[in-house]
């Protein structure tokens, strides 16, 4: 937020100083919320405050507090941070898009509608109110879908405003929302789904431009890749012999699925029954999370379809040599250099997820568990599947631990390269 | 076609030869089953080899593969060699199951070392060689071998080497590549002849130093003995064999450049130094962590054993002198990161090979220096030497494959043997990197024999896959491969 006010004030900034304004502004927005969550709840310890805002600001579902020992007062300034922090995500994509942080500039440019969008600086800021509009709309909406459904006031409407941020509904019973009517389930993660895809598909929606919202691969990729998944686990929980009717399995398994592949990562479904084999291929279907320019995380999907083109482009090049023939995305041609960052942007996901289960090694929980948590955490889910029995807590995790949670959060959240600039000399340099 | 049918019937006789010398084996310590199956497959290579040649002759002149058709021709040579290499273990008795001996061969040529028998010591010890035999045959590339020896063969050796040697170039030291082919066997065969002096004189049998000495050069890790280096129990048997697989996992390139009296230049060879630097830091950070959470007391103790599971993982060979199962999850996690990043390029090892790491590195540098919109973005340069976009991009479409392959064989594997994600990962990144032993379950007193025969087939696959580098194996399953024509 910081940063937009310095947007409006029309103050020229160099592309160093929005990284650092970025980092800065995270990091202080935590350590504050963090100092606040440690004076009303001393007896957990600061490394708990740390993560409990971490978690709030990057919109993880995970917590460091059993959700019914909370003042409900501080219950509710985590809903709105989530909201603020899930919705502030994709103004700062907005924002650092021309300097290619999130998604190249290309790419949003083809899924934005109006090959100009971004270019003036009207339109830029006309689109940032445009956005926030969207998700208070669809908060309101979901809140007043709760409320129909029978859930308490205050209850729908910290699910509301946390659910649109998709980070999860650590409020109600840790995340394990099983036990709730299916009614509200089948609104949760109707919501969780909608406010996982682009944003650009609602400007297409409200365009009424529906051949546009047609030819967008993301989209395509992302439902395809939530009906494999639901498939495959349903498929195996079938022919395994689970209980229950073949159709309320399927239903149970895609809330749970877009559970995880939102990023919102509330346990909706009883996975504590699922067999192995599921949990796996939800945590490898996991990793590219959810859609560029959403409250999600992960790697997102764009980039995902950009890696599968260009594997399949290498391929193609080791037969035909000589081909000059460029990639594309939706359709229109995308630069080389965007094909190298979204790929190199993977790999450097990938590194820092190994990195933070390094980092979390050191506290000598057990490798899968280290797994777990640094992919929970990275792609801001929140939900550890190598050890479910936690849920949304992080019961367990040393005080060391917490903090290096709250590292990857962050990591996960700002797309890594803002920290991994820290380390470069040239950075400092810069000004 | 008839160029590569004429192919594989020199393919079938040269492996017909390579047989003799576990026949030798089985006649020096009379084994019978051993001598009878050996001596079938040599007259059944001969024989059907001799036959393709015969047939196909008649193209005999115009023996020029194309470069399209030496991508199929290296990917099936590999598949027929595992499955020709699984008959004398089907033969003897030892692995009666086809997948079983075909993972055991694919294992072996392509320096994984994983292996699905318990109790390596009850088979014969001709079988035995032939497993050693079949690493060391492929560790510098079955195909590479053919261009080393037979030059006179016609065919653009450079394109098969390229497919088929680890690394993203292939460098030249000589002015043609069947004089570079040769000089690498030759650095090969001296280094392991070197090896199995030296453990001869820490007084290991000749029988067993041949075995180690034709494994740890080619980083492939079978050993003879189901408690691996362990049996041993020398301190001088391990750190010479940590010192072989540290030669082993280095660029073989440098030890011409070392030959010609520069160590300067091998010093400031930026892979070499980040090769090093991983060694030596993986190491030290084990053996603390082994003093600390592990148990250790005796700092030498700790040392070794840290070297030796460090350099075993990295130069993806897979020997073991402890069960690092038990080790401390710190020292797990830097044997998983240890799997993924492997050797130098021309070397032995497997991994997606310590030169891309080096150029992983500088593209992260170079975009950032793009983000914040510096004025001069500088070329990837590695020892010098500008990078062409194709390299780079080449480089990072491996990157990828390596990265979802690992994810997608993680997901067939465990869809058969519900074992467990550790279990299941590590099998795979381990298959994958041509390490041999993973974690958990498939730790490295524990074998791969509990896998379904499916997952036994993807597991073979994948190793075969890692070692021709991926796009190999891959590009002949591809729609465009088969419609050249097609744009």
């Amino acid at each position: 937020m910081n940063l937009l006010r310095h947007k409006k004030g029309g103050i020229q900034i160099g592309h160093a100083a929005l990284y650092k304004i970025t980092v800065a502004a995270w990091l202080l927005l935590i350590s504050a919320s963090s100092l606040v969550y440690y004076f009303i709840m001393p007896e957990y310890g600061f490394s708990s405050a740390l993560l409990e805002a971490t978690a709030g600001w990057t919109a993880t579902g995970i917590g460091a507090y059993d959700a019914a020992s909370v003042p409900l007062g501080l219950q509710i300034f985590r809903s709105i941070s989530n909201w603020i922090g899930g919705v502030g995500i994709i103004m700062l994509a907005l924002t650092l898009l021309p300097s290619r942080q999130f998604m190249g500039w290309t790419l949003a440019a083809t899924e934005f509608p109006g090959p100009d969008f971004l270019k003036s600086e009207t339109d830029f800021r006309r689109h940032y109110r445009k956005i926030v509009a969207i998700y208070a709309c669809l908060s309101l909406l979901q809140f007043i879908l709760l409320l129909l459904a029978g859930m308490a006031p205050l209850e729908a409407f910290m699910s509301a405003l946390s659910n649109t941020s998709t980070a999860g509904l650590n409020h109600i019973n840790n995340g394990v929302v099983t036990s709730l009517s299916p009614q509200i389930k089948i609104i949760l993660t109707f919501f969780a789904f909608i406010c996982s895809v682009n944003s650009a598909v609602f400007i297409h929606i409200l365009r009424r431009k529906w051949k546009d919202l047609k030819k967008s691969s993301e989209l395509k990729i992302y439902i395809l890749r939530i009906a494999a998944t639901v498939i495959l686990i349903s498929g195996i929980l079938i022919l395994r012999g689970h209980d229950g009717n073949p159709v309320q399995t399927i239903c149970s398994v895609l809330m749970q699925v877009i559970s995880f592949f939102s990023t919102s990562g509330f346990i909706i479904s009883d996975i504590a029954a699922w067999h192995d084999v599921c949990i796996i291929i939800l945590m490898i279907m996991g990793f590219a999370g959810a859609c560029s320019l959403s409250t999600g995380g992960g790697f997102k999907i764009c980039r995902l379809v950009i890696a599968v083109k260009t594997m399949s482009y290498g391929l193609y090049r080791h037969v035909h040599p000589s081909s000059v023939r460029s990639l594309t995305f939706d359709k229109k041609p995308i630069k080389s250099e965007t094909v190298v960052s979204a790929n190199l942007f993977i790999a450097l996901f990938m590194m820092t997820y190994l990195l933070g289960a390094l980092l979390l090694s050191f506290d000598n929980m057990s490798l899968a568990s280290a797994l777990g948590y640094s992919q929970a955490m990275i792609t801001n889910t929140g939900l550890s599947l190598a050890s479910p029995g936690s849920a949304g807590l992080a019961t367990g995790v040393s005080a060391y631990g917490k903090f290096v949670l709250s590292f990857i959060m962050i990591a996960g959240r700002l797309e890594v390269y803002p920290l991994l600039m820290l380390l470069f000399r040239n950075f400092w340099k810069s000004e | 076609m008839k160029r590569i049918a004429y192919f594989y019937g020199i393919f079938l006789n040269l492996m017909g030869a390579c047989f003799s010398l576990p026949l030798i084996t089985a006649l020096i310590y009379m084994e019978t089953s051993s001598i009878r199956a050996f001596s079938l497959v040599i007259l059944f290579c001969l024989a059907a080899g001799s036959l393709l040649r015969r047939l196909c002759r008649s193209s005999i002149d115009s023996l020029r593969i194309k470069p399209r058709e030496t991508y199929l021709l290296v990917a099936t040579v590999w598949l027929i060699a595992s499955a020709i290499g699984a008959l004398p273990y089907m033969l003897t008795g030892a692995l009666p199951n086809f997948f079983d001996a075909f993972f055991e061969t694919a294992s072996g040529f392509t320096t994984t070392g994983a292996t699905v028998i318990d109790g390596v010591e009850a088979l014969p010890r001709a079988v035995l060689i032939w497993r050693s035999l079949s690493q060391w045959l492929g560790g510098m590339g079955i195909i590479v071998l053919f261009v080393a020896f037979l030059p006179s063969f016609g065919i653009k050796a450079r394109n098969i080497a390229a497919a088929e040697t680890p690394g993203p170039t292939v460098t030249k030291l000589s002015s043609t590549f069947t004089g570079t082919a040769q000089r690498l066997y030759i650095a090969y065969i001296i280094l392991t002849a070197a090896m199995l002096l030296l453990l001869m004189a820490g007084n290991v049998s000749f029988y067993d130093s041949l075995n180690h000495s034709f494994t740890t050069m080619a980083t492939g890790g079978f050993s003879t003995y189901s408690n691996s280096i362990a049996h041993f129990g020398s301190n001088y048997v391990t750190w010479v064999i940590t010192i072989f697989m540290f030669l082993a996992g280095t660029n073989f390139e440098l030890f011409f450049v070392l030959f010609s009296g520069s160590i300067k230049k091998v010093m400031k060879n930026e892979e070499f130094r980040l090769y090093a630097s991983i060694v030596f830091a993986a190491t030290l950070l084990i053996s603390i962590s082994l003093m600390t959470q592990g148990g250790y007391t005796d700092a030498f103790q700790s040392l070794t054993d840290s070297a030796f599971q460090v350099m075993t993982i990295l130069s993806t060979t897979g020997y073991a002198t402890v069960d690092f199962n038990l080790w401390p999850t710190l020292c797990l996690m830097l044997i998983v990161i240890l799997m993924i990043i492997g050797g130098s390029s021309s070397s032995t090892a497997g991994g997606i090979k310590v030169i891309r790491l080096l150029v992983l590195s500088k593209l992260l540098r170079r975009e950032v220096s793009l983000k914040l919109h510096e004025r001069s973005v500088n070329d990837i340069r590695v020892n010098r030497h500008k990078l062409l976009p194709e390299t780079l991009s080449f480089i990072i479409s491996f990157l990828t494959m390596y990265i979802f392959t690992i994810l997608l064989g993680t997901l067939a594997v465990s869809i058969a043997d519900p074992a467990g994600i550790i279990t299941n990962f590590t099998a795979v990144l381990s298959c994958i990197s041509n390490v041999g032993p993973g974690l958990d379950k498939v730790g490295p007193t524990c074998t791969f024999s509990f896998y379904s025969n499916f997952s036994k087939f993807i597991l073979s696959f994948i190793m075969i896959a890692g070692r021709l580098e991926l796009s190999t194996l891959f590009i002949i399953f591809t729609p465009y491969y088969w419609k050249p024509g097609r744009v």
